[in-house]
This record gives C-alpha cells, sequence and structure tokens, in this order.
C-alpha cells in the first residue's frame, strides 16, 4: 500500500527536521547554551571588599569601614510577586521604584541576579523587613562593608567622599578596570587619589544553586575567593593640629595650612566651611546635592588648594628676597614714605595714608610699607619679580596628591601680552610689588613660599601622603605599588645666608613691632608676615603668613610639637590681615606648641 | 479462543517487544537522573513496576483475537464516554485541569482510554463485516465526524489540549489508511481550519497563555516562557556528547520544569547529547517502521487498529519532541514509553500489544 509508504516519509522528514533543529542547537549554537547553562546554575556571591582606612601620621583612625545593611530583590525569589515585594518596600523605605522595575526587566533572564534596592538601611526598617519576611517577598538583606568618617567633617575636603559609581564613568572607562554596577568609588581628595590603593580586591564565592536559586543540594563550591582588603593610607596630616585649625575657622570662610619647613609634610590643611563626607556614602537626592554645591559658602570647594586670591602684602617676601639676592637694594637705604607715591600724572597710595616716614628694609618689611616696595618693584622690574615668584613656586601646581589642584597666575609683560593682549604699565609693576593686581595664589603655593626662606631655599612637592600600607597578604597585590612616599625636592634656590639672616629678622620684626603683633604667642618665636589683599569680590582677603619655632626656653607639654612649622591663614573677605588673620595665626600656634 | 498453535507463538514479534522495552528501559533512567536529587527516588522505581505490568498487560493482550474487540466496538466506546464524562464530574484536577480518576494511589486519565475506543469502533465502523467500505462520498465522512467530536467535545472540556489533537491526528490517519479520497480529507481539514477560531473560546487562559507564549518565549520568562527557554538551554547544552549521566546541570539542579514527565527529552538531550537523541530518535522510528509493517494484514479491522495506534503514538512522540525543541506550544503530551506516567504507559504498551495480537493472527481471516 503506497499510503503506508507516505506515511513513513512524513515520519522521517519530521524526524529529519527535527534532527536538523537539534544540530543547531546542540552543535552550532551548543557552546552558547552551554554558558547560558552555566550561568543559570552558577552565582557568585560577592564578598564586597572593604575599602583601606585612612590614617594621620600618628595612627590615628580618619576613615574606617562600618557594617551597614543593604537590601536586595533576588527576582526567581519574588516571582510574580516582584511589584508588590518593591511598593511594599517602598512604603517603609524611600527607594525608585521605576529604576527597580526597569533593572528587574532589564536582566530577565538572569532571574537570579540580587538587584540592590537601598543601602544603609536603618536597623529599624532592617528587623521589619526580617520580622515579616513574606509580606516583601524575594527582599533579601545583606551586610557589606559601607565607608565612614569617625570625625565626620574633620580633614573633610582633603579626604573626599565615596559614592556608588555613575552608570556614565562604569560605562565609558571603569569597566575594564573591574568596576561593577554599585560598587563604591572615591570622588575626591585622597578618596580618589588613591583609589587603586583603598580599593580593595571584592571576593566571592562561586556556587551551585537550583531554580530557586538556593545552594544546591548537594552543595557544591565551585570556586572560592577571599577578599583582599584595600590598602591602608598614612596620612602626614596630624590629627591634633588639624582639629587645631578647624576650630580656628569656625564660622569663617577660610583656609589654614600647616607644614613641616623641612621637608613639605602637610599637617594641617583646613577649609573653611566644610562638609560631612557621610553624607555622600549614600546617593542623595540630587536636590539636596544642588543645594549643598551651590549654598553660598561654596563648602565643598577645597580654598586651599582649588581657589585662587591675591597674596597681597604676604608677596612683599618674594619681592623682599629678589631685591636683596639681586643687590639692588641695601639694607640701610631709607626711603620716605607719605601715604602716597606718584607717578606721572598717577597717585599710588600706602596703606598706611597718613605715611610712613623714612623706611629701611626692616622696616619696610615690618610694616609693610607699600611705598617701599613700590620702589623695589621699580628697581627690579617685573621680569626679575616674575622670575623669583616662579622659583618660590608660584604660578604652577605645587603637586600636591590631591585632584583638582589650581596652579594661579603669575603675571608679567609676557604673560600680559599674550592673555591680556595688553603692554605691561609701571603701575602694573607697583601692583605686583605689593601683591596685587593679577597674581593669584592658592594658600598652600603661599605656604611654599615661606618654607622656601626658611629651610634654606628648598622647594619640596607638598607631601600629604606618607606610606601605602598593603595589609592584604597576598604578594601579588605588590605590583600595584605599595610604597613609601619621600619628600621629593622639586628645585632648590641659592639663597645668600645674608639674605635670609635679614628675612628671619625682618619677618620677625613683624610679629614683634609690626603689623603682626597679635600673632606674639610665649610658646613659639613666630616670624611671619600677615596681608590684607583687595580684590574686587568685596571686602579685603585677610592673610598671615608664618614660620614658628618652639620657645625651648620655656616648659612645653610632653606631645607638643617639638620642631617648626609654618601656618598660612587665609580669611575669604575677613578684612585686615593684622587683625583678623594673625590672631587665628596664634591660636593654632598655641596649641600645636602649648604648654604643660 | 485460547488455542495456542505454534503459528501464534512464531508470529509474535520480539523485535518490537524489544524495542518497547529498550525505550522503556531508557525512560527509567531518565526518570532516576531528573529525580536523583530531588529526593523522590520511588519515582523511577514506580515507573520501573509500570514498565512491568504494562510487559504484561501487553503479553496478556496478545491471548485472544483481536477481532473480539470489533464485537465490543460500540460497549468500549460507550464505556469511555461515560468515564469522560464522569472524570468532568467527579475527577481530580490537577493544574488546572480535570484528567484523572484517582484510584488508590494509581491515577487513571480516562481519554487515554477513550483514544483507544474511538479507534476499535472508527475501524469497526470503516470496515464492514471484513470488507472494506467504500468510502467514495463526502458524506459518508458523517458518521466519523461524530465518533470524533463526542470524545473530542468532552476532552476539550477538560481540558486537555493536546490529547484532542491526538484524537484528530488519529481521525485523520485512519481515514487516510481507509482509503478515503485525498480530496475529500483535505476538504475537512479546511472546514476544521475555518471552525478551529471557534474553538479559541473553549481553551482556558492558560491555555491561550501556552499557545502565545510559544511564539513569544521571552513574553514571561519566569513561568510558561521559562519553560520552552530552559528545556532549550537544556538541550543545546548537552552538545554533541552530553554532559553525562546524572550530571546535567540543568536537570540536576532543576531548572527544568516537569523534566520527568513532559520534558523528558531535555534531559536526554542535556546528559546524552547530539548522539543520544539521534539514537532515541532512530529506535521510535525503528519502531513505527516495525509497527506500520504489521499493517499489512489483510484484515482490514486489524489494518486500520494497528495504523490508528500508530497514528496516535507517532503524534505524540512528534508533538513532545517538537514541544522539547522549542517547535511546538506547551501542550502537555508525554512522550510514549519515556515519560513518567502510568496510564500513558500502560496504554501505549496495551496499544502495542493489540498490534502484536493482529500480528500474530495475520494469516487467519
Amino acid at each position: 500500500m503506497i499510503r503506508r509508504w507516505f506515511f513513513l516519509l512524513f515520519v522521517v522528514c519530521v524526524f529529519s527536521i527535527f534532527l536538523a533543529r537539534l544540530f543547531f542547537l546542540q552543535i552550532i549554537r551548543g557552546d552558547f547554551y552551554y554558558r547560558k547553562s552555566e550561568n543559570n546554575r552558577i552565582q557568585l556571591i560577592k564578598n564586597i571588599a572593604p575599602r583601606g582606612r585612612i590614617y594621620d601620621c600618628k595612627g590615628e583612625l580618619l576613615v574606617d569601614n562600618r557594617p551597614s545593611f543593604c537590601a536586595y530583590l533576588v527576582p526567581w525569589l519574588a516571582r510574580n510577586k516582584i511589584d508588590e515585594a518593591v511598593e511594599h518596600f517602598e512604603r517603609i523605605y524611600k527607594i525608585d521604584v521605576q529604576e527597580i522595575k526597569r533593572r528587574v526587566k532589564r536582566q530577565r533572564f538572569r532571574p537570579f541576579q540580587p538587584i540592590p534596592l537601598a543601602q544603609d538601611l536603618p536597623p529599624v526598617v532592617v528587623s521589619r523587613i526580617l520580622e515579616s519576611g513574606n509580606e516583601f517577598p524575594g527582599i533579601i538583606i545583606e551586610t557589606i562593608p559601607s565607608r565612614c568618617y569617625p570625625n565626620h567633617s574633620l580633614c573633610a575636603h582633603l579626604l573626599g567622599y565615596v559614592q556608588e559609581i555613575s552608570e556614565k564613568d562604569l560605562r565609558e572607562k571603569l569597566k575594564d578596570e573591574g568596576y561593577e554596577y554599585g560598587d563604591q568609588i572615591g570622588q575626591v581628595g585622597i578618596e580618589r587619589f588613591c583609589e587603586p590603593f583603598l580599593k580593595g580586591i571584592d571576593g566571592g564565592t562561586k556556587i551551585e544553586i537550583d531554580v530557586r536559586g538556593r545552594p544546591a543540594h548537594p552543595p557544591r563550591i565551585l570556586g572560592e575567593r577571599e577578599p583582599i582588603i584595600g590598602a591602608d593610607v598614612l596620612l602626614t596630616i596630624d590629627k591634633k593640629i588639624q582639629e587645631a585649625c578647624e576650630f580656628a575657622l569656625l564660622g569663617k570662610r577660610g583656609a589654614i595650612v600647616v607644614t613641616d619647613p623641612f621637608n613639605g609634610d602637610i599637617l594641617g590643611m583646613a577649609s573653611s566651611p566644610d562638609f560631612d563626607p557621610n553624607m555622600f556614602t549614600h546617593p542623595i537626592p540630587s536636590r539636596k546635592w544642588q543645594k549643598i554645591v551651590n549654598s553660598p559658602g561654596h563648602p565643598m570647594l577645597n580654598r586651599t588648594v582649588q581657589a585662587t586670591y591675591p597674596p597681597g602684602s604676604v608677596f612683599k617676601i618674594v619681592v623682599a628676597v629678589a631685591a636683596l639676592e639681586e643687590g639692588k637694594i641695601d639694607p640701610q637705604e631709607v626711603f620716605n614714605c607719605e601715604g602716597v607715591h606718584r607717578a606721572g600724572t598717577r597717585v599710588y597710595r600706602c596703606w598706611n595714608r597718613t605715611g610712613h616716614g623714612l623706611v629701611n628694609f626692616t622696616r619696610g618689611v615690618a610694616e609693610s610699607c607699600d611705598i617701599y616696595f613700590y620702589h623695589l618693584g621699580v628697581r627690579l622690574g617685573p621680569e626679575i619679580i616674575e622670575k623669583y615668584a616662579r622659583l618660590f613656586g608660584l604660578g604652577v601646581r605645587s603637586g600636591i596628591d590631591i585632584p583638582g589642584e589650581r596652579s594661579g597666575v603669575v603675571p608679567g609683560p609676557d604673560w600680559k601680552k599674550k592673555v591680556k593682549k595688553e603692554r605691561w604699565f609701571l603701575g602694573d609693576t607697583f601692583n605686583f610689588s605689593i601683591g596685587q593686581g593679577y597674581l593669584l595664589a592658592t594658600p598652600l603655593q603661599m605656604a611654599n613660599v615661606v618654607n622656601v626662606i626658611f629651610n634654606g631655599g628648598k622647594l619640596y612637592k607638598p607631601r600629604l601622603i606618607q606610606e601605602i600600607l598593603f595589609r592584604g597578604a597576598d604578594t601579588t597585590m605588590l605590583h600595584r605599588g605599595g610604597k613609601k612616599f619621600v619628600p621629593q625636592l622639586i628645585s632648590e634656590i641659592n639663597l645668600n645666608p645674608a639674605t635670609v639672616n635679614l628675612m628671619k629678622m625682618a619677618l620677625r620684626l613683624v610679629v614683634t613691632k609690626g603689623t603682626g603683633t597679635l600673632a606674639n604667642i610665649l610658646e613659639a618665636e613666630v616670624m611671619g608676615k600677615t596681608g590684607t589683599a583687595q580684590n574686587p569680590g568685596g571686602e579685603d582677603h585677610a592673610w598671615f603668613v608664618c614660620f614658628a619655632q618652639p620657645n625651648m626656653s620655656i616648659p612645653h607639654a610632653v606631645d607638643s610639637r617639638a620642631t617648626p612649622v609654618t601656618i598660612v591663614v587665609f580669611v575669604e573677605n575677613g578684612g585686615s590681615g593684622s587683625t583678623v588673620a594673625s590672631p587665628i595665626a596664634a591660636q593654632v600656634l598655641r596649641s600645636i606648641f602649648y604648654g604643660p | 479462543m485460547m488455542i495456542f498453535d505454534r503459528r501464534l507463538i512464531k508470529n509474535f514479534d520480539f523485535g518490537l517487544m524489544i524495542l518497547c522495552l529498550t525505550l522503556g528501559f531508557i525512560g527509567i533512567i531518565s526518570i532516576y537522573s531528573a529525580t536523583h536529587f530531588t529526593g523522590e527516588t520511588e519515582i523511577y522505581l514506580r515507573q520501573a513496576i509500570w514498565l512491568g505490568v504494562g510487559v504484561i498487560i501487553m503479553i496478556c493482550l496478545t491471548f485472544f483475537n483481536y477481532r473480539l474487540l470489533r464485537e465490543w466496538g460500540w460497549l468500549i466506546y460507550i464505556f469511555a464516554i461515560i468515564l469522560l464524562i464522569g472524570v468532568l464530574v467527579f475527577g481530580r484536577q490537577i493544574l488546572g485541569a480535570q484528567r484523572w480518576f484517582k484510584i488508590g494511589s494509581f491515577s487513571f486519565q480516562p481519554s487515554e482510554f477513550a483514544k483507544l475506543a474511538f479507534i476499535i469502533l472508527l475501524a469497526r465502523y470503516l470496515s464492514p463485516e471484513g470488507i472494506e467500505r467504500k468510502m467514495t462520498r463526502f458524506t459518508d465522512l458523517f458518521i466519523p465526524i461524530i465518533l470524533l467530536g463526542i470524545p473530542f467535545f468532552l476532552i476539550m472540556r477538560q481540558p486537555d489540549l493536546g490529547t484532542a489533537f491526538v484524537f484528530i491526528f488519529i481521525f485523520f490517519g485512519m481515514l487516510y489508511f481507509a482509503g478515503v479520497r485525498i480530496k475529500h480529507l483535505v476538504t475537512l481539514l479546511l472546514i476544521g481550519l475555518g471552525i478551529s477560531p471557534l474553538a479559541w473560546f473553549l481553551l482556558r487562559d492558560y491555555q491561550k497563555a501556552r499557545i502565545l507564549i510559544f511564539f513569544e518565549p521571552s513574553r514571561d520568562s519566569l513561568s510558561s516562557g521559562y519553560h520552552i527557554i530552559q528545556s532549550k538551554i537544556a538541550i543545546g547544552s548537552g552538545r554533541f556528547l552530553g554532559k553525562g549521566f546524572l550530571s546535567g546541570t540543568q536537570t540536576q539542579l532543576r531548572f527544568l520544569p516537569k523534566q520527568h514527565t513532559d520534558f523528558i527529552l531535555s534531559v536526554i538531550g542535556e546528559e546524552f547529547g547530539f548522539v543520544g537523541v539521534s539514537i532515541l530518535f532512530l529506535l521510535y522510528f525503528l519502531l513505527i517502521y516495525r509497527a506500520m509493517k504489521f499493517a499489512s494484514t489483510r484484515d482490514m479491522f486489524g489494518r486500520l487498529l494497528v495504523t490508528g495506534i500508530i497514528c496516535g503514538i507517532t503524534f505524540q512522540i512528534l508533538v513532545n519532541i517538537g514541544m522539547a525543541i522549542g517547535f511546538a506550544p506547551v501542550t502537555g503530551l508525554p512522550l510514549p514509553l519515556l515519560s513518567y506516567g502510568g496510564s500513558s504507559l500502560i496504554f501505549t504498551l496495551i496499544g502495542i500489544g493489540i498490534i502484536l495480537n493482529v500480528r500474530m493472527r495475520h494469516f487467519c481471516s
């Protein structure tokens, strides 16, 4: 019967089609499905590595980690109750429901992959979820290490903060460096600069799971890796000094930099107003963020390095050194200050309108006589002043290990032609010689200026990081460059010892008899210079820079500092350097060199 | 009646029986693997017992002359219809469908029995008094349509879409082998297709969902579409030689739903690969081919009986495999002789028994 053969032919045809399909599934696409089945069965339980800690120079903890509760949604566990679970959760803790739903959809073929819902849940919420689990199907709570700044705003600007990595950053570059969605990353300051060191290596356990996302039975661990804690960072900062600096700036806008003049170590670095980096560890609404960033004091701005100001009379130190070194002035030579200086048709005034009378070098510095420095400026010429300003490290970034440093401006005839498209006038020289006009510097740069004079002409790269310490046992991490940071000399000026001595004398005179008498304290011998910088932004900026060495003739507390420091005090729109900035310096110095 | 002459024994086809036993054994192995870690260790044992019972019934069915079925045709059919009505009224609801009678620990599916009853009565109708009924007019198809219609409607009510379609396939298959004109068959098929949209309204929501999901598996990867996706992953990941017995990760970790019943092919595909499935195909083809050879008996009734049973088994094989590899919707049809399930296994073996019976007596009449 022919019909039977047709039937068999039909069966053969269908089987052939099936075989072709199987060939496609198992041979052609076999590897693809094999990988899929592997993904199906393997779940990587991520074990987040804590970030390295940050310590001050004496081993005081500045940045730590603490356990924080995070909620995740496992779609498979929630099954068809995903929406219900998310909405229930939203009722007790605010989350972006739309974003979560988008993620659920995006990974619908990996229903075992947990989706982060919220970090750092308050214990109340955690216990609520744990107590009534069936109200929140598929929601699990895990404990992960979270960044913590135990001293709150202390060192905020230089430490920076951590934030969840943005999707843009992740897409553009960081994916190749092993970052994943939901990872925390340092944003500014040391947290950013030392990110490759601070970030540990996440560990994980690869386990076989069954369809419910539970470990298979019998359990099989396919691989395990311990998390490796990030490297610790030791700073040069002295927490005690830092506290003194920040306390002295309370309620003001300004900056204080305390350095060790003999190696460029930064002992204290305060900028005010500040912020609490703990705020940013977990996502905050952008409205709140905008409010912080745009608030009038600009708390996020690190005024020690990220802002430049006219240094005013503080710059006279540079002009004075230049004049002595270049032999343009005899220290005994006197100029008559009548409060005004006429050049052509224009009149340039001294800050002291009544005039200083006859002024020699030391008095010119001590009284900060503008007329005296106009004379020096004319004798030197702008090019020489510019040269010296640069020798002292102005106009270029100091190279401190904090991102976002500004370089400031050192003007000069060439600079003005190029940038302002204008000729250099005599008036520019006058302004330049008293630290006004186009000249701009960061408070940190001014600290360098003082250091160069007092350490015999050495310009150091400011050192903030002493050492990076790998505590992880894994030696393979060494290639990432665990290391000691030694003081780095940028350049050295051959200063005439006579010049240095004369400068020391003059700067001592500033404090004992001149404009900086409010910084004259018993505990230390202070040599400094005040500055009151006019600026287009309103009230004058108050400056005081000084070198101070402990007064060994009086008793000191055992743990008070025994070696000299350099301090730069800057108060934005604070007014007069002598009345506003120098007492702040005195306050900080007293807490550095305090008595028993 | 119970005369056992040497010819009967000589004509007992051991080949067919060995094929059945081989397939049944493969089924037990696969079920063992599929349920290995689930703790339901007795499942493969039960299947083994049913295989034994089924084979005994199969052999017993060869003791009497199959022509007796012809006499009892109407009675069997009516009894089957009563059972189908009964299951709708008293049956147990499993997975949203009323398909089962539960007798002790044994679940009995009347539609399996109805399938045989339908084949017997249709064969009887198409072969009056041992001669071929010449179906030359289209209107001759009226009675067969009624015979099909009653059980079909009752099974759709359960609802059991898959089994209902098995009836249709058997129906067309038997008419085809009875020599009905192809022209008439095509016309009937077209009419059926024409009114099939009406059947859509008979479907339950989950059945509609399954058909929709077949066309778009990612619609709902967590439930219905999940079956197809996971089955494809299981089979595909077996590659050429498979992951090895008890080593299929999809199977062992229960990513496959219904892996020991409807999706048993996925287990074989994953653990024994392309080679294993090809061998399985070959065995099935040999089964169909060998059984089809016995349809050469001169007795029209016997011939139609054999072809009807073959059509039923063939259709189930093709639909089940098609489902596992993503070609057909998830209909819930078991893979004959392999899938876990007493009713299916035993009635398949009963069918084979009838085929053997026909073969043994092909010399008489």
